[in-house]
């Protein structure tokens, strides 16, 4: 077959079909500093580095994505939060800024007024003009759902759900309108998919009846103004909640953390694309062997007929995963990623 | 007592984080029994329970933290019954490093005083440096380290290299989502012991430190 674009590629996947290999992304939020000669406080300063560093990723993995994503603690900064760099790790958010007392008059807030979430607008521009048409930018959200651990802090929040289903209803929908309108932003910008990141709608974190009483609803005003979606669970297992996901019209679901793709893409066939099949945290120790053994797994579980990308599962690659390793993956994929996919990975025996 | 129908009602009370349900057993069991019978043959086997379905995925974070929620006020309800057991003189302390989110630290703590262990709350986003000083300060025999992300998982390495350099003994028990994940990391970082979830903290403290209740 044709070597196709990666919009192309990402596309034919989309459709369920199979393109001339898998797709697939590694969401390494961070590694371009270091290939910038930069700290990672001085990395995310600007965002014309965050840009250049997502372009030499780009280059060095020949994957089929960039992202916009900076770090999730600027939606927390639209609320009154704080961000605390590191030069290990991502920014994350200082301590909770609301109280259950600040939410009967919480207001949505206006994205582009918020610093953070400027920055980010302008990655995704300047990616967009250096990419836009060949690959695909994405942009991400915080779910309306899960921005309340960063809000108030986890605990706060699962009491609120509990004791105040009222109260946690009115933040849930404050949150949707904000994400709605952060997402639409970043579709005017030239996001061509929105991540949204809803860890806490997977079963493992919220019983399947306190979700779609609560959360659900806030997902679907959030889908009907914001498409294409992608959930991530954050490596969080998505099949359970999978049924009440895909209600919402998502054009795919991230797999969690061992979870099964083959499974996750029966239940979605069909109806979404699914995205996943590697780790980040035990990442950092693979062989060459061991990235071969993984993406083998993964094409073979889940790639046959379209409608799979390979990629990461919680969204943000540690620093501390080598770049050889990642440059293994993406050797790995463009070798067993390819179309027809090899009768030996998908039996094993 | 009947502890396999205590465990039972205990069991079910904390997984639906029925604190009214909770505060009614206890109230039935005082009369009768002593606070270690309740703690160690009631509270506590319910509490491993309500854990290890945790751990096979079938009940929700919500009805766990709604379980650790109900057994604090167990305990709190308990406290005042007098002691029939010697405490033993094992120091245990808890903290978050580098991270504000304090939900597993909470859960730990709300089994440990469950099960009867004098904690020492050192407090969340502490520093390598500022933590190993507080848990040097405290005399600390026993410190559990929670973590969320992958970055404050690591600088455990530097609470350990820093106790040891101090000449301390100090056994670190680290949890947290990079744990579970890495089922090696705890190594990696010269940790003692991880703890996959809360219901892990007491047994692990009593092998590390000796009976604390």
């Amino acid at each position: 077959m044709t070597t196709l674009t990666s919009c192309e590629r990402v596309g034919t996947a989309l459709s369920q079909r199979e393109g001339d290999r898998v797709p697939f992304f590694l969401p390494a939020t961070m590694h371009g500093a270091a290939q910038l000669g930069l700290t990672l406080p001085e990395y995310f300063a600007r965002p014309e580095r965050v840009a250049e560093g997502q372009l030499a990723m780009l280059a060095l993995l020949g994957h089929d994505f960039v992202t916009s994503f900076h770090h999730a603690a600027g939606e927390v900064v639209a609320f009154g939060g704080t961000v605390e760099v590191h030069e290990d790790g991502p920014p994350t958010p200082g301590a909770p800024p609301l109280r259950e007392q600040d939410l009967a008059g919480l207001a949505p807030p206006v994205p582009e007024e918020v610093a953070p979430l400027r920055a980010s607008l302008e990655t995704l521009r300047l990616l967009r003009a250096r990419v836009g048409g060949r690959v695909d930018v994405l942009g991400a959200v915080i779910g309306p759902f899960s921005l309340p651990a960063m809000q108030l802090g986890l605990g706060p929040w699962l009491d609120l759900l509990v004791e105040q289903p009222a109260l946690a209803e009115r933040l849930v929908a404050v949150n949707a309108e904000f994400a709605a309108r952060w997402g639409a932003a970043q579709l005017r910008a030239g996001a061509t998919a929105i991540v949204v990141a809803e860890p806490l709608a997977s079963t493992q974190m919220t019983p399947a009846g306190l979700y779609r009483r609560l959360g659900l609803p806030g997902l679907r005003a959030l889908a009907a103004r914001v498409a294409p979606l992608v959930l991530s669970l954050a490596s969080a297992p998505a099949i359970r909640a999978a049924p009440d996901l895909l209600s919402a019209g998502p054009a795919g679901i991230v797999a969690g953390s061992g979870e099964s793709l083959a499974a996750l893409k029966a239940t979605c066939r069909g109806q979404a694309t699914v995205l996943g099949g590697l780790d980040g945290i035990s990442m950092r120790h693979w062989t060459p062997a061991e990235c071969d053994r993984r993406v083998r797994l993964a094409v073979g579980a889940a790639a046959r007929g379209g409608g799979f990308v390979l990629t990461e599962h919680h969204g943000e690659i540690p620093v501390q995963v080598p770049l050889a390793v990642l440059q293994e993956v993406a050797e790995a994929v463009r070798h067993h990623g390819r179309y027809p996919v090899a009768p030996e990975l998908t039996d094993p025996a | 007592m009947d502890a396999a129908l205590a465990i039972h009602v205990f069991q079910r009370a904390l997984t639906m984080g029925d604190r009214e349900a909770v505060v009614r057993l206890v109230a039935e069991l005082v009369p009768h029994e002593t606070r270690e019978n309740i703690i160690d043959l009631a509270l506590v086997p319910a509490l491993e329970r309500v854990g290890h379905l945790w751990e096979e995925g079938r009940i929700s974070l919500v009805e766990l933290y709604g379980a650790g929620r109900a057994a604090e006020v167990a305990t709190e309800l308990l406290e005042p019954l007098p002691r029939t057991r010697q405490a033993g003189d094992a120091r245990v302390a808890i903290a978050v490093l580098e991270d504000q989110h304090v939900l597993g630290k909470r859960l730990v703590a709300a089994h440990l005083r469950a099960g009867g262990v004098a904690l020492l709350d050192l407090g969340v986003g502490l520093s390598a440096p500022v933590l190993v000083a507080q848990a040097l300060e405290a005399r600390v025999d026993v410190l559990l380290v929670s973590t969320l992300m992958l970055r404050g998982a690591l600088k455990v390495h530097d609470v350990v290299r820093r106790l040891r350099d101090a000449g301390s003994a100090m056994r670190v028990v680290v949890g947290g989502a990079p744990f579970r994940l890495d089922p090696e990391l705890y190594l990696e970082v010269g940790a003692d012991a991880c703890g996959r979830s809360a219901g892990d903290a007491l047994a692990l403290v009593h092998r590390l430190g000796g009976r604390c209740a």
